[in-house]
């Protein structure tokens, strides 16, 4: 099999070929890989925070993904299952190791100078993130970065669909709170 | 759609710029947003934030994805060169890079030896010189003779005429100026068809052949030189370390994906055509500031920074000018590398002084440039580098 053919292939077959013999198992775990890499790895490192802990965490994912395949023999939601896999290791090593994160108020570090430019704002913003709650933080990251639905939400979180949206307004209006001093700069 | 009906207006609004909110549901929120202005505020007020993080998704190192898959034993052999050390990797995956490495190095130094001998078996054979066949006009030489136990130097003050007819070959200038086993007899007057004897030294046994080095001068020349003698081909290697300390362009605060020990280093083994060329196979592992971008509908959707550990190899070609140094020992050189690393092409340029001690030792030191050419989302980017270099050479 040909890694052009791979492209068009659901991410549920991809993982039925994990089972074939070694270089369709490798073509078709490349090909997952670069499906679902970049959101885990943004995942892990905005939820954890720090770019060391969130690679160990991201090769983690994919290493115990793969070895699912060999006991895993039915499969309906690749994207569910591999982000359950992440989301439960970032929590565990959130527990083994939980960082303190700062309150509105720190915000102050932030100076008008920060305003010169676009990427300046998007540090800026990435800061303001940063400081939300954890469980603000995570609907954000998987609604805003990762592009995943208020069900697909829902689903990932094994919460209803009621509480996703109410989080994520409160996400947003905290947000807006937090960057309220500099809102006149992010609309010009 | 009881639901929404206990929704504020504000949440509704959240979720109709999430893409969240039922038809129905918008139509009344539009109708509530053209009279309530503060809601019209709010509106503006979360676009805006939403602007600068909407598109944002990072990307995991190239390294992570070598690891994983060879962690889970579908690695090819690129997938374990490409593996980094790290502070936890100094078992299975470690191990297998530096093995990888060697193996980069050993090969390629076989490629370049393979290559070298084609060179030399081609253009400087020690067969039997016909007279139809083109002959290597002599500017210098050197003749070792152990059996008689001296050497002679000699040096060419203009371009030798030999011809057919010219009955000298290099055991005849020797036996010519030879009176006796011991003390070879020289005369600085004597000269044949040019050459002129610069000097004779008595031969020491633990002394290595020195380079004879013939120029192909003119093609022209027909010479009637039965069988000339050449050095073994690793008389002309010579095996160089050297490190260096480079300030990146940019410099950017990251610190490194890794610090393998071997770094900013390299080795190298050069072959030495004549005392200006000389080419070689380079192997070495120093880092890279890299920052890339990616845009999408003109906006900024990625901006990249890494401190990137590259082990690269390639080939240098040096020229040594060592006709304007002091005493043919020291003398400056420029030096040219083209080689690639993981990520793309990386060129190499050099200025520097070596010194030589006797034939068998050198030290240099210069000054170093470098581009490192990768590319990223369909553009190209490059990073570079200017700094010192300094080592040392061991000719075998």
């Amino acid at each position: 099999m040909k890694k052009r053919e791979l492209k068009s292939i659901s991410d549920e077959d991809l993982f039925y070929l994990l089972y074939e013999d070694k270089e369709t198992a490798r073509l078709a775990f490349e090909e997952l890989y670069s499906r679902f890499a970049p959101k885990i790895y943004t995942y892990c490192k905005r939820i954890l925070q720090s770019d060391e802990l969130a690679e160990d965490i991201f090769q983690e994912t994919f290493l115990r993904f793969y070895e699912s395949s060999k006991t895993e023999r039915v499969m309906t939601n690749v994207s569910a299952y591999i982000f359950r896999i992440a989301r439960n290791l970032c929590l565990n090593e959130k527990q083994r190791k939980y960082h303190s994160f700062g309150q509105f108020e720190e915000l102050n570090y932030i100076t008008e100078n920060d305003f010169q430019e676009r990427k300046d704002k998007i540090n800026l913003v990435d800061s303001a993130i940063k400081l939300l709650p954890d469980k603000y933080r995570e609907v954000l990251v998987l609604k805003e970065f990762l592009g995943f639905s208020y069900n697909e939400i829902a689903d990932l979180l094994n919460t209803t669909l009621p509480s996703v949206r109410i989080n994520i307004f409160r996400a947003k209006q905290k947000l807006r709170e937090i960057l309220a001093p500099y809102i006149e700069d992010f609309k010009k | 759609m009881k639901e929404y009906s206990n929704m504020t207006s504000s949440e509704k609004l959240i979720a109709l710029i999430d893409g969240e909110l039922p038809s129905e549901e918008t139509t009344t929120l539009f109708y509530e947003l053209a009279q309530n202005v503060e809601l019209q505020e709010e509106m503006r007020e979360q676009l805006a934030i939403r602007q600068f993080f909407a598109t944002k998704q990072l990307v995991p190192p190239d390294y992570l994805k070598h690891k994983i898959l060879h962690s889970i034993g579908l690695g090819s052999f690129l997938s374990i060169a490409s593996a980094k050390l790290t502070s936890s990797g100094l078992g299975f995956v470690g191990l297998s890079t530096l093995k990888s490495k060697a193996f980069l190095m050993l090969s390629s130094a076989l490629i370049g030896s393979l290559f070298t001998l084609y060179f030399t078996e081609n253009f400087q054979s020690d067969k039997n010189i016909t007279f139809d066949e083109p002959v290597p006009i002599i500017h210098s030489f050197q003749i070792d003779e152990p059996q008689n136990n001296y050497r002679i130097e000699a040096d060419l003050t203009q371009p030798a005429s030999i011809t057919k007819n010219t009955k000298s070959n290099p055991s005849q200038i020797v036996s010519k100026f030879k009176t006796s086993e011991d003390e070879p007899f020289f005369d600085y007057n004597s000269s044949i068809n040019g050459i002129k004897i610069v000097s004779v030294d008595k031969y020491q046994s633990q002394y290595k052949p020195l380079k004879y080095r013939n120029v192909l001068h003119n093609e022209t020349e027909k010479y009637d030189f039965d069988k000339p003698v050449y050095p073994k081909f690793v008389d002309y290697l010579s095996l160089q370390i050297r490190g260096f300390a480079t300030r990146s362009i940019p410099e950017l605060n990251v610190p490194p994906l890794d610090n393998p020990v071997m770094n900013n280093m390299a080795i190298a083994l050069f072959y030495k055509f004549d005392k200006n060329m000389q080419v070689g196979i380079e192997v070495g592992q120093e880092n890279f500031m890299q920052e890339y971008y990616q845009y999408e509908m003109g906006n900024l959707k990625r901006d990249i920074k890494q401190n990137y550990t590259a082990f690269w190899t390639g080939v240098s070609f040096q020229y040594n000018i060592a006709e304007y140094g002091y005493n043919q020992k020291l003398y400056p050189f420029t030096r040219a590398f083209l080689g690639g690393t993981n990520v793309g092409p990386l060129l190499r340029g050099m200025i520097g002084l070596q010194f030589d001690y006797e034939n068998s030792f050198s030290l240099f030191t210069g000054i170093e440039s470098t581009a490192l050419f990768y590319r990223y989302s369909g553009n190209t980017f490059s990073t570079y580098k200017l700094g010192l270099t300094f080592g040392g050479s061991v000719n075998f």
